[in-house]
């Protein structure tokens, strides 16, 4: 492969996950001449290792909406931009185990109604019958959001990819962002590198969408974008012994409110995790033997049947962390035409497809369809937090 | 009466269509889905004046190479465009959908009369006659040639954003002539696909040139290009109003536009009609397109006998018509853009007390708060308007001579023909008409008096054949037409030769050979 990038683009996009590639495919489709960079390779990097679940059923009226314009991206992406994603739309299921979370969740289906979104509060007799494998004995009543669903992150990521090729834009891989030429806040140039060469190519916008990578991009740019990489396993398990696999198929993402134990239908088993907040922030995907433990604990009372099953695979991945543990989406307003999208800790693969279309009307400077004022990174200055409670 | 005013006003947080201003100051056109406002489709750079200009110099240079390609040759061309379309009719298709929002049913048939209109002038250049003609002298012949006119500007509208461009560029191209085609700036992705199929079938890059721009460029442009005389031709389609200025201009340098233009067209129901076809007609043909077509139905006149059971028959087939997503099996989708959507708002100001409006739960757009039962899809997130039969339309009223170009269609009564005649002529617009009846004297005498250029009898207003003349008067046009063989005749120009080999100078008239007669003879 020789090293030879595009003297001049119109936007620059740092980074190829889901985010990179779903602004790549709409900025190209939209006509913009486009450059994606990707260190390493396309979907190498948070999204693929997401859980795959992809849901509309947020706290926060601005996820809300990201998720329910993402949902509607997915189940049209077969025709555009095109590809095969496996979406089910098994539904997510909230348990909730203490009142408070109920009255919590109930305050949240209002929201979700408000803004289109199919959901409802159910009692512990339909919460079983939708999720027979879990365990609710102790379970007050549930949020059942029944459009949501499951697919497979890096399929949707090649999607994107392949459409924006497709569409002319240009996508290099092992080529890493260096930095740019900025000057009196406009933008000139982005250096970047693949092994010993290098260049420059002209440009007058970026989009840094580097994920777990994103603050030493920031840097570059001077702009302070406060994410952290948190290390979150996943467990993969073969068939459940005793259990009627079509049960199994059937099961909606589960969620335990309390404790973030989820599992959904994945292959012939389940694919199964929990958020384990003792994990520091840091660089190390090294896995952490007592997770499973953790995880095993959880599942023997949350999903007994499941603690039957064998482990056939897993694999740890980043969360990229905010300080509010919120997406950080919007424009610089010191450096023209410096974009940024990043910080989703933990609902990034799914809301990345939506993103991607507000990041494109960004740079068109036409409105975007949702209003991601809110998501600024302007509000560390100003110490406005986003309170999303439902978080896995 | 249900409120005449619009249940919601325009959302005001929907996105504004079609323009911005970069930071930099470039000015960009932006193509939206209809259906769906989130979704853009493409956008490009708003081109000044100058840049219309240069592509029309660089069209108008193109043509004379152009003209040298043989007629049979350039059918060849047209052959491989047709073939090119039918292999491309599916994704050409579902971009109409995408960009101006028809079902994609109508759609592939919009494509499909795109590649019927190649399939007839393919051949016609193997054809494109002219005749020999004898002298009055000996040792001399007559010829006609049809040559081409040179340059055609061709200004299209965006509702039928492949069909009508096709009705001009195939003849023009396959005549002779070289084209800019300036389509309407909510089509510019289907134009770009358009365009790039005429290349890719051999069509030659400056022998068809495609610039979108707004309609101020590009009438700053047309009065440049005529008066630096690149264009011979210009065809129209759109507004009356715009026709109009259009006429007035190409007039002021001597040319005869193409104009296609709108209309208020009638049907006729006749106390012996169908009442089935009657309906089926009527819902198709005034809600079909969201009613964006030329041809839409404005008015439907039913004679007193049959009017009370006409009425309740197509108001329940209103009320229960499916509207939404224009991929799913609707009726119809979206306005083409937000400002057909906004203009049919308007529109709805026109009804008057003594109408009695029909057809929905309510008018204008379709939102959750003014819901349309049966919608497929979600309403808020296009452009999408209640069906509106308005009752009572009589002369006199703003509706009866107003083309709307919404779903929204007129519904009258009259007592005789004579009377009906009169309502279907009154306007001023003389684009399409219908009559049903199986009366054969009642026929030809709507027939014979009607002053529309296009009459159906048992058949809605819309949905003409590739090969038949298309066209209107009055209001509706200039009398061009479109289609089949009658089209050639915008695109050339009858060249007469005579070529005397006799070796002398025969004067015509003077020089005639005259054979004795016997003028007195009788039997």
């Amino acid at each position: 492969m020789t090293f030879s990038p595009p003297e001049s683009v119109d936007v620059v996009v740092i980074g190829g996950g889901v985010v990179g590639c779903s602004a790549a495919f709409h900025l190209a489709e939209a006509g913009q001449r486009v450059l994606l960079v990707e260190k390493s390779a396309i979907a190498s990097g948070s999204s693929s290792k997401a859980a795959g679940g992809v849901r509309a059923c947020f706290s926060d009226p601005v996820n809300v909406a990201i998720g329910k314009r993402s949902l509607a991206l997915l189940a049209d992406i077969g025709q555009r931009p095109g590809g095969e994603i496996d979406l089910h739309r098994v539904g997510y299921l909230f348990l909730c185990t203490t009142s408070s979370q109920l009255d919590d969740f109930a305050a949240a289906v209002e929201v979700h109604n408000s803004l289109g979104v199919r959901s409802s509060m159910i009692d512990v007799e339909q919460a079983h019958q939708l999720s027979p494998l879990a365990n609710v004995d102790d379970v007050l009543g549930a949020c059942w959001s029944p459009d949501d669903g499951t697919c497979t992150p890096e399929a949707v990521v090649q999607a994107y990819a392949a459409g924006a090729r497709r569409c002319g834009a240009v996508l290099m891989t092992n080529t890493e962002f260096v930095g740019a030429d900025v000057r009196d806040g406009q933008i000139y140039s982005v250096e970047i590198r693949s092994g010993d060469e290098s260049a420059h190519v002209r440009t007058s916008a970026v989009v840094i969408a580097a994920g777990a990578w994103s603050t030493s991009v920031g840097e570059a740019f001077g702009i302070d974008l406060p994410v952290e990489p948190v290390r979150r396993e996943i467990i993969v398990t073969g068939p459940i012994p005793g259990v009627d696999p079509a049960v199994v198929a059937r099961s909606p993402m589960t969620i335990d409110a309390a404790s973030t134990f989820y599992f959904h239908a994945e292959g012939r088993g389940v694919l199964a995790g929990f958020s384990d907040s003792s994990v520091e922030p840091g660089f190390d995907l090294t896995r952490d033997p007592s997770y499973l433990e953790k995880l095993v604990e959880l599942a023997a009372f949350r999903a007994p049947h499941l603690v039957e099953a064998e482990v056939t695979g897993g694999w740890a991945g980043y969360y990229e962390v905010s300080p509010d543990h919120d997406g950080i989406v919007g424009q610089s307003a010191d450096v023209s035409r410096l974009l940024y999208a990043t910080g989703f800790s933990g609902h990034g693969f799914l809301q990345g497809p939506a993103i991607g279309e507000i990041l494109r009307d960004l740079i068109l400077d036409c409105e975007p369809s949702i209003d991601i004022s809110p998501l600024s990174a302007t509000r560390f200055q100003t110490g406005v937090r986003r309170d999303e409670r439902h978080l896995v | 009466m249900p409120a005449l005013q619009p249940a919601v006003p325009l959302n005001q947080h929907l996105r504004a269509n079609c323009r911005s201003t970069r930071q930099d100051g470039r000015v960009q056109i932006i193509s939206l889905n209809p259906a769906d406002t989130s979704d853009v489709v493409t956008t490009l750079d708003a081109p000044s004046v100058q840049d219309v200009v240069e592509a029309t110099r660089r069209a108008h240079a193109a043509q004379a190479e152009w003209a040298k390609v043989p007629a049979p040759a350039r059918g060849r061309v047209i052959a491989a465009v047709g073939r090119l379309m039918e292999a491309n009719k599916e994704s050409l298709a579902a971009l109409v959908t995408r960009e101006i929002g028809k079902t994609y049913a109508e759609a592939l048939g919009e494509v499909q009369e795109v590649i019927d209109t190649c399939d007839f002038f393919l051949g016609e250049g193997r054809r494109l006659y002219g005749q020999t003609v004898p002298s009055e002298m000996p040792d001399k012949q007559l010829f006609t040639f049809r040559a081409p006119v040179g340059t055609a500007f061709i200004i299209t509208a965006g509702n039928f954003p492949t069909a009508v461009p096709s009705w001009y560029i195939v003849p023009a191209l396959l005549c002779g002539n070289s084209v800019v085609w300036k389509p309407a700036e909510v089509s510019p992705a289907i134009s770009h696909a358009m365009t790039s199929i005429f290349h890719a079938g051999g069509v030659p890059e400056d022998v068809l040139v495609t610039i979108v721009a707004d309609g101020a460029t590009t009438g700053a442009a047309l009065e440049q290009v005529l008066e630096q005389r690149l264009v011979q031709k210009v065809g129209f389609t759109g507004s009356t109003a715009v026709g109009r200025a259009i006429g007035e201009l190409t007039g002021r340098h001597l040319q005869s536009a193409c104009l296609e233009l709108g209309g208020k067209n009638p049907m006729i129901v006749m106390p012996d009609a169908n009442i089935d076809l009657v309906v089926e007609g009527a819902l198709f043909a005034g809600f079909g397109t969201s009613g964006q077509r030329c041809t839409s139905l404005g008015t439907l006149w039913v004679h007193d006998d049959i009017y009370d059971e006409v009425k309740t028959r197509y108001v329940a087939a209103v009320q229960s018509a499916v509207v939404g997503d224009p991929r799913q099996d609707v009726l119809y989708g979206p306005m083409i853009s937000q400002a057909y959507l906004e203009a049919h708002e308007r529109n709805l100001e026109l009804v008057q007390p003594h109408h009695t409006v029909h057809g929905s739960t309510g008018i204008g757009r379709i939102t959750s708060a003014n819901p349309r039962e049966g919608f497929v899809g979600d309403p808020e997130a296009g452009w999408f308007a209640h069906p509106t039969i308005v009752e009572g339309v009589r002369p006199g009223d703003a509706l009866y001579d107003t083309e709307t170009f919404g779903p929204l269609v007129g519904l009258g009564r009259f007592s005789s023909l004579d009377e009906a005649i009169k309502l279907a002529n009154g306007h001023g617009y003389g684009l399409s008409s219908a009559i049903y009846t199986n009366n054969p004297e009642w026929v030809w005498k709507f027939r014979a008096q009607v002053s529309s250029g296009m009459v159906s009898v048992n058949n809605s207003t819309s949905g003409a054949e590739a090969h038949l003349p298309f066209g209107g008067n009055g209001r509706s046009g200039n009398g061009s037409r479109q289609s089949g063989v009658w089209v050639l005749d915008q695109f050339t120009r009858w060249q007469a030769v005579n070529w005397d080999y006799s070796g002398r100078l025969q004067k015509a008239q003077m020089d005639v050979m005259e054979l004795p007669s016997d003028p007195e003879f009788r039997l």
